[in-house]
């Protein structure tokens, strides 16, 4: 599907062949995308608990024993429990599921994730849609720059796991 | 344009607009340019003219206001994932601002759309209906906020 020209105006600098692979929804966000899956929207939120309501209604998740700042050392704490380490690189691994955070510029405050595929990105955007995209085509000034990358044994295709999640309802 | 004629054509693009699904708020910014024109005459009436002048009712100016806001802010921040960004945008807090003029408007929506504005009712009601820390349901949030606007009369 073609990119909206609402998009472009965000991102000015994402690539001509950048391509809309999913429609936008409110019920999850491009952490819980990067992770593999399309249920609840993951993010720090003010609160006790580890959900809460988001600002349309739906499941937001946050572990409580962590804190709920989004600081990229925090992200990656949360990360690491669906066992994900830090790499180098931004190079596709066969066998590896490969994501990128993003932060505002000059600031560890983590403002987007992207999942890392060969010669190519894939992004939820909020709670817009999905794209196919360049991973740097989407830098600018509403999710800053990529600051890091993580990978895990797997592959690109959902392979969520929900019990890290799950053991936190009450 | 009158502003009666504003209002109408508001109404009748955020209806087609509604009608749309989950690519409504990506339309809207595509067909900008369009509708550009319209928002800010609407805006500028808005800002200028009474009910009284154009004899059309407050919940019709209402409910241009609410979409004007509401529409921007969809379009200003659907990329975000980060929330607080979300309510600092100045289209929300206009939102916020319009306190129970916005209800009616807010419970269209819910009735319409997956979602409901759930941190706008907490701040114009000063109360919570859902369980923060819980596991609840949004079929279960939005019950609990549709009762307490129809108890209240705010429809």
């Amino acid at each position: 599907m073609k990119i909206p020209e609402s998009l472009r105006i965000l991102f000015p600098n994402l690539n001509k062949d950048a391509e809309m692979v999913g429609v936008p929804s409110e019920k999850y966000n491009c952490i819980m995308y990067a992770l593999g899956a399309n249920a609840w929207n993951i993010w720090p939120f003010d609160g006790p608990g580890s959900f809460t309501a988001n600002i349309h209604g739906n499941k937001m998740f946050w572990p409580e024993d962590l804190p709920k700042d989004k600081t990229l050392n925090n992200f990656l704490n949360l990360f690491k429990k669906f066992k994900y380490e830090l790499c180098d690189n931004d190079k596709f691994e066969s066998g590896f599921k490969k994501i990128a955070i993003f932060c505002k510029k000059n600031s560890d405050i983590v403002t987007h994730a992207a999942l890392i595929g060969k010669d190519f990105a894939l992004s939820k955007l909020g709670e817009g849609p999905i794209i196919r995209h360049s991973l740097y085509s989407i830098e600018g000034e509403i999710y800053g720059e990529v600051r890091c990358f993580i990978k895990r044994p797997g592959n690109i295709t959902k392979d969520f796991d929900i019990s890290v999640i799950t053991k936190y309802i009450k | 344009m009158t502003k009666k004629e504003i209002i109408n054509e508001l109404s009748y693009h955020v209806k087609s607009v509604l009608e749309n699904e989950e690519h409504s708020y990506i339309s809207i910014v595509d067909k900008k340019e369009i509708y550009n024109d319209v928002m800010n005459e609407a805006s500028f009436a808005l800002k200028n003219k009474t009910s009284k002048d154009y004899k059309i009712s407050q919940r019709e100016i209402d409910r241009a206001e609410f979409f004007h806001f509401y529409n921007e802010w969809r379009n200003q921040t659907y990329v975000l994932s980060d929330e607080s960004l979300k309510e600092e945008n100045s289209n929300y807090k206009a939102l916020e601002q319009m306190g129970k003029r916005a209800v009616p408007f807010i419970y269209e929506l819910a009735k319409k759309e997956d979602g409901i504005l759930v941190r706008l009712l907490d701040k114009i009601y000063n109360c919570r209906l859902d369980e923060p820390g819980k596991y609840i349901s949004i079929n279960v949030i939005k019950n609990r906020w549709f009762k307490k606007i129809e108890e209240e009369g705010d429809i």
